[in-house]
């Protein structure tokens, strides 16, 4: 009973020494291999209602205040009011619309360090490759984002598998233009 | 930015036909000195009519000419603009496909050992020459179409 509860104890400061490595969370990013998975879809545009129109507008309105602020503070501030507005029914448009808001907030968040894991945790989760994404130059552009935050966080399988899914998705942009 | 392209589009066609108008007017065969008789003023005297044989119906076919050019620009201005558009956005895309590339096949090169890497960077490289090929064939479909024969 004794030696098994020394190694039991030793197992377990093994277990929390591990535990506290900061650098064993990276090395696993470091070596899973990149995910350049894509899912694309048509973007559907609704027809034009009421309600639909105001959102675009004021998502309009929303880029020209982060176009004149005067600080990223003030910038990052407009772009949420953006994120947080109510998506009305049937506008399919919405879905581009928010992903460039996004983009841009993460943008903003990322050009200070202490922003880039937020702003990782913004747009990360909008772009898995489990998700199917708009045929559109937004993702592509939202996804070179992703890859340049990554870059910036270390995170070289998925700085890889984003740029390598942008290049998927403007090839596609590409094919459909030449139809 | 559709204005931009419209605009750019419409200069693209009047400069093709500034073009073909300059060399129907410069490089045919009824004008320049070629067909001026030797030893006369050609055109500098008195006389204000044309000399030479090919010279004495100048004018008239010139101002034809001149006219069917017209006609055939405004005929080609709107299929000479979104082509021009067209081309304009395979040219960008190939801009953006291989700055990505770039960054991308400087990532795999911290990785030379990863086959996954190397993969996607091979992959990249191929993406951006296509594309690079995609923009030459439009722009020069687009100039072929633009001086091609009514």
């Amino acid at each position: 009973m004794k030696i098994r509860g020394q190694f039991g104890f030793g197992w377990l400061v093994a277990m929390v020494l591990a535990a506290c490595d900061p650098e064993a969370g990276d090395a696993d990013a470091t070596l899973s291999p990149p995910d350049a998975r894509i899912s694309l879809h048509q973007v559907r545009t609704g027809a034009p209602t009421r309600e639909g129109l105001a959102f675009i507008g004021a998502v309009a309105r929303i880029h020209g205040d982060a176009d004149a602020a005067a600080d990223l503070d003030t910038r990052a501030a407009a772009l949420r009011r953006g994120l947080s507005l109510p998506v009305p029914a049937n506008l399919p448009e919405a879905e581009v619309l928010r992903l460039e808001l996004a983009t841009r907030l993460s943008e903003t968040m990322g050009q200070r360090p202490e922003g880039v894991a937020v702003a990782l945790d913004l747009l990360e989760p909008m772009l898995v490759p489990e998700n199917s994404l708009p045929l559109d130059r937004a993702s592509a552009r939202a996804l070179v984002t992703l890859g340049d935050l990554a870059m910036t966080a270390n995170d070289d399988a998925l700085a890889a598998g984003s740029y390598a899914r942008a290049i998927r998705v403007m090839s596609a942009l590409r094919k459909e233009l030449e139809q | 930015m559709t204005t931009t392209r419209q605009t750019t589009g419409s200069l693209l066609a009047r400069a093709l036909v500034c073009a073909m108008l300059g060399l129907a007017l410069g490089c045919g065969p009824t004008a320049g000195g070629g067909t001026v008789t030797p030893g006369t003023s050609g055109g500098g005297g008195s006389d204000p009519d044309p000399q030479g044989a090919t010279e004495g119906e100048g004018m008239g076919e010139l101002h034809k000419r001149l006219d069917e050019l017209v006609g055939r620009e405004r005929s080609l201005r709107p299929a000479a603009a979104s082509d021009g558009g067209k081309c304009e956005q395979l040219c960008d895309l190939a801009t953006s496909i291989c700055g990505v590339q770039e960054k991308l096949c400087d990532l795999a090169d911290d990785h030379p050992d990863d086959d996954a890497y190397q993969g996607l960077c091979r992959e990249a490289r191929n993406e951006c020459r296509e594309a690079q090929d995609s923009c030459v064939r439009c722009v020069e479909a687009n100039q072929n179409q633009s001086v091609a024969p009514p």
